[in-house]
């Protein structure tokens, strides 16, 4: 100590942690004005400020204390009584004082201006309270005193804290009466107050040297530079280092005192590398009740009630960990107050009670602390989330209509998003919930919401104990080793021999299908320019699938080794600016190693990525134009490795008997099958494939054709497929095959699954046999669908009714073909690129030579709504199913409901 | 560290001692006072997208010492980074780096006022990494200017 400099860090240390326990304790205070030990510790928090600024020569910053000393010292003696005013008038104060302190750490000096009129205000205060001093009705002070609030506020528009007057005021003590009466000269009770006050400064100066000697309390702790508390973090982790290799020579030496002897080390090591690190830890209780006057302000802000429970504030956390959730949590607590609880009337109007609860709970976990911001608040409305994040563009209808509730809360945290109403200045400030997120992957931690509408939300944050050892997963590139942190990995992919084609290269980038997600894919050994190397033709792909920045990626490296816990060691500044490396850190081996920075790399990656998802975009539509809509196709075998498909929507049924159920009727199988005899074929009887091999049960598809059932017999069900591959119709022409398609890698055989029906049972298809007599022959139709496999689909069912089948891809292709030909019926799918079904429609409704036109919509998102759409565009039926019967039940309710509409 | 060192340059004026090596056919001297340790040659984990003038990282008991290639730093000269040389570890204000250089030499005892300013012809350094040359019997001992060359950040992202 010594130095001015040495001395004003000391001061400014000091302060801070007088100043964060003073706003803890005069909320507290507030709550329970009866506690006269709270009241001892404020009142002397503000007398040590006070003595210390004067000590290193800060005016302001010591006056500002010395006024809200002098009141405390009052309101101790009984002499004034405590009112909210008070209170806030401290809050005010304490306030300035966080302003000055700031400018002195900045600038070594509290030479800043600052708004001090409005502090002479509660001198007031105290002495219109004080009966003896104050003989004027208190009333009429009362109403001096507003009228000087409402001028501070009106001049600024605030409690301003840096007014317009821009002058050094002289600091000595007695200037705070002056103040009082320059302003108070602009009323009428000048005189009253101006002598109040001064008697009233008059009488805390000659108190102040009544300071009570008792609140020395015995220190119990020491105050260390966290630079050192790092130094020995490092020592133990070298110390532990050097533990594990002697503890590799212990078997080797067969000596029982060495052995015991490295026991003892190790068992020391242990507990010296835990007691080091709990120097580090501090109770997460340290920002929790900072919150406290957040909750207060925020409320008093919004006139909301507020009530803060906080739950396992003993719970202990890395100090950096600490600091890195401040702000985090800061916007999330103030998130739930200002849009989570509502107001007390609306509270009342819903049943709950007017005081809104907000708990901030912390636990430990699972080697994690969980930290929990609940409210009973409002909750968030799953609708108006989606419907804000199609607004915003982050998705399409479509996905939102798919989209899991969870799925859909978690978009509140991707960029842009930000769920208020309107801007607020509490919890709108620019920044979303995607900085929280942000800023609590970038502490390793993660960030989870649920909410119930009405009910109110809970966000639950899962953050690790401590930044120095982490578990990471350590892998290979280029012969040199990595470590991941866990907290980003989301899992492990191992692509073997055929499947590594799998990676499919889109442009310059390449992408994975993980489970139908587009995983976009960056190599680790290209993402850090290493050389490449020529990979072994039967090697195996490692993917990490990692998750960082709200992307997720994979990442593939030449080999993926083990997990380890790892000391996380910062590198020098020369290689900060690579940003892809987090740190470094020392292997068993005493090799060093480095630490990939997951967001780190996700940003230099950025770029590839985002062309990529361009390209994949304008890939994907271009396929989608190409090959058309998803097909869910059922995917069996028949013989061994031999794959088939048949489109889902037109199985009736899926069905396993045992072997032994079926009977022989003449010379083909049948079955008893609810309460009716179903025929079965098996289809390698009628497929020129390899016999099925024959086992206890047999799986079978069952169709319905009319009101005939008939089972497909198949060896095994595999699965149910989307995609959107091309169906290559050419390359098997046989009959009662569709074409064949590549899924998963595989070729598959798409089964015409009518057309062999057709073959064993030709009197189901009799067109006789259909409803009213109808005479198709020689009618011509369009079919109008982006999908190859629908329209040859079509093309099977109505070809042998005598229809006459042109195919058309979208609306543009189809009103080409129409204007230069002309149609008895047209089938047209919605959802088509160029144009869409209901444009098409649309169209031809607008030509008056089509106008009488049956159109036939069909479209495999059924729902009401499409229909009415379909209907309103100018449609006479619409094809729910694509199954034979509905078709041609559709082709006459269109051809009816046309003449009606003719008539 | 670094006040240490200004103290004792400021305090001891008339003499001070440098180390000196080696590198590129160049006799360089740095004050001795900014040694920490000399070590032989170490095994290094290299730094991919890394500036050129980085060799790698060196385990030194437990601490994670960044090497550099002293020579490319001063002179930008091309080619690979030297990784067989010696290190000379000095201390710097956020942890410690690793100068590679070819050899060792003394440690010598320079009377301050004998160091003389950098002719101009030398251009083949960087100007702020030099402090001044001293002249030896048959000899140029070039004094450097540790301070600059370590706090020197090369703010460009690696190769990319």
């Amino acid at each position: 100590m010594g130095k001015p400099e040495e001395l004003m860090q000391i001061f400014l240390d000091e302060s801070r942690e007088l100043i964060e326990s003073l706003d803890q304790n005069i909320v507290a205070f507030e709550d329970d004005p009866q506690n006269k030990p709270l009241l001892d510790d404020i009142f002397r928090a503000f007398h040590t400020l006070k003595g210390n600024a004067g000590l290193v020569g800060l005016k302001k910053f010591e006056k500002i204390a010395h006024i809200t000393e002098e009141i405390l010292s009052d309101i101790r003696d009984g002499r004034v009584e405590i009112t909210a005013e008070l209170i806030s008038f401290m809050l005010e104060a304490l306030d300035r004082l966080k302003i000055l302190h700031e400018a002195v750490e900045k600038t070594n000096s509290d030479d800043v201006e600052i708004e001090m009129d409005s502090l002479s205000k509660p001198t007031g205060d105290e002495t219109q309270n004080d009966q003896s001093v104050t003989p004027e009705s208190s009333d009429s002070v009362q109403a001096e005193e507003t009228a000087i609030e409402n001028e501070v506020v009106s001049e600024d528009g605030s409690w301003g804290l840096f007014p317009e007057n821009i002058e050094d005021r002289p600091m000595e003590t007695g200037d705070s009466r002056e103040e009082l009466i320059e302003q108070a000269d602009e009323f009428e009770t000048a005189a009253e107050l101006s002598s109040n006050a001064a008697k009233a400064a008059g009488e805390a100066a000659t108190k102040k040297t009544d300071v009570p000697e008792s609140w020395n309390k015995p220190e119990t702790a020491i105050r260390v530079d966290v630079g050192l508390l790092d130094r020995m973090m490092n020592l133990v982790g070298e110390l532990v280092l050097s533990r594990n290799q002697i503890l590799q020579f212990v078997p080797q030496f067969e000596n029982s005192n060495f052995a015991s002897t490295c026991q003892r080390l190790n068992l020391v090591t242990s507990e010296l590398q835990e007691s080091v690190m709990k120097t580090r830890m501090q109770p997460i209780g340290n920002i929790f009740n900072r919150f406290r006057r957040v909750v207060r302000d925020v409320a008093k802000d919004t006139g909301k009630l507020v009530n803060l429970k906080i739950e396992g504030q003993e719970t202990e956390l890395d100090k950096t960990i600490i600091e890195g959730i401040r702000d985090p949590l800061t916007h999330l607590v103030r998130n739930a107050i200002d849009h989570g609880i509502e107001n007390e009337k609306k509270r009342k109007t819903q049943g709950k009670p007017p005081c809104g609860t907000l708990v901030l709970r912390a636990y430990h976990e699972g080697g994690q602390v969980n930290i929990e911001i609940i409210d009973d608040g409002a909750g968030m409305d799953v609708r108006k989330i989606k419907n804000k994040a199609i607004e915003r563009q982050l998705i399409t209808p479509e996905q939102a209509q798919k989209m899991a509730d969870k799925d859909a809360l978690g978009l509140i945290f991707q960029p842009g998003f930000s769920t208020a109403a309107k801007i607020t200045n509490i919890s709108g400030r620019g920044v979303g919930m995607d900085v929280v997120r942000t800023n609590i992957e970038k502490i390793g931690g993660s960030v989870e919401l649920n909410s119930i509408h009405g009910q109110g939300s809970t966000i639950k944050i899962k953050i690790p104990l401590t930044l120095a050892i982490i578990p990471a997963l350590v892998l290979k590139c280029n012969d040199q080793r990595f470590a991941i942190p866990q907290v980003s990995l989301l899992e492990l992919v191992l692509l073997e021999g055929d499947n590594i084609r799998q990676i499919e290269k889109v442009g310059d980038a390449e992408i994975y299908r993980l489970r139908g997600k587009l995983l976009p894919i960056i190599r680790l050994s290209e993402m850090l320019k290493l050389p490449a190397r020529a990979p072994l033709p039967e090697e195996a792909v490692s993917i990490i699938v990692l998750s960082a920045d709200n992307t997720e990626f994979g990442l593939i490296v030449d080999e993926i080794l083990d997990t380890e816990e790892i000391v996380v060691k910062p590198l020098s500044k020369h290689l900060k600016n690579i940003r892809a490396f987090a740190g470094a850190t020392v292997m068993g081996d005493g090799k060093v190693a480095l630490i990939l920075d997951v967001v780190g790399l996700v940003e230099r990656a950025a770029l590839q990525l985002d062309k990529g998802a361009r390209e994949l975009h304008s890939t994907e539509a271009q396929k989608k134009a190409e090959t058309g809509t998803l097909h869910t196709l059922l995917l069996f075998t028949l013989a061994e490795n031999e794959y088939f498909a048949v489109p889902l929507s037109l199985v009736a049924r899926l069905e396993t008997f045992p072997a032994n159920a079926v009977e022989q009727a003449g010379s083909s199988p049948v079955m008893q099958y609810r309460g009716n005899i179903m025929p079965l074929i098996r289809l390698d009887s009628v497929l020129p494939v390899n016999p099925m091999p024959e086992n206890e049960n047999i799986s079978v598809l069952t169709f319905k054709v009319d009101n005939n059932d008939v089972g497909l017999v198949v060896n095994e069900i595999i699965d149910v497929i989307e995609t959107r591959d091309k169906l290559d119709s050419e390359a098997l022409n046989e009959s009662g095959i569709l074409g064949s398609v590549v899924l998963n890698g595989k070729v598959t055989v798409l089964v015409d699954a009518f057309e062999i029906i057709k073959g064993e049972f030709p009197h189901w298809f009799d067109k006789k046999g259909l409803g009213p007599e109808i005479e198709y022959e020689n009618q011509r139709v369009l079919i109008v669908d982006d999908s190859t496999f629908i329209r040859s689909t079509y093309r099977t069912y109505l070809e042998p009714e005598g229809f006459t089948i042109v195919e058309a891809e979208n609306g543009e292709e189809a009103l080409e073909i129409i204007s230069a030909d002309s149609f008895d019926y047209i089938i047209t799918d919605i959802e088509m690129p160029q144009m869409d079904g209901l444009e098409l429609t649309k169209n031809i409704r607008a030509n008056k030579k089509l106008r009488d036109l049956p159109i036939i919509v069909s479209s495999s998102l059924a729902n009401e709504d499409d229909i009415r759409r379909g209907k309103e565009a100018g449609a006479d039926a619409y094809l729910k199913k694509i199954d034979r019967v509905s078709l041609l039940n559709a082709l006459e309710m269109a051809s009816t409901e046309n003449e009606n509409g003719e008539n | 560290m670094d006040n240490y060192y200004e103290m004792s340059a400021a305090t001891n004026t008339a003499t001070c001692q440098y180390a000196t090596f080696y590198l590129d056919g160049e006799f360089f001297g740095i004050d001795v006072m900014r040694v920490q340790e000399i070590l032989r040659q170490q095994s290094m984990t290299p730094i991919p997208l890394a500036p050129e003038y980085i060799c790698g990282l060196i385990n030194l008991r437990g601490q994670i010492v960044t090497a550099m290639d002293l020579g490319k730093k001063l002179t930008n000269r091309p080619g690979e980074c030297k990784t067989d040389g010696m290190n000379i570890v000095v201390a710097t204000q956020e942890n410690s780096l690793s100068l590679v250089v070819d050899e060792i030499g003394d440690v010598l005892d320079i009377d301050d006022e004998a160091i003389e300013p950098v002719p101009a012809t030398l251009n083949k350094i960087k100007a702020k990494f030099l402090k001044g040359v001293y002249k030896l019997n048959n000899d140029l001992l070039l004094l450097l200017d540790v301070h600059n060359i370590v706090e020197d950040v090369d703010i460009r992202i690696g190769a990319a």
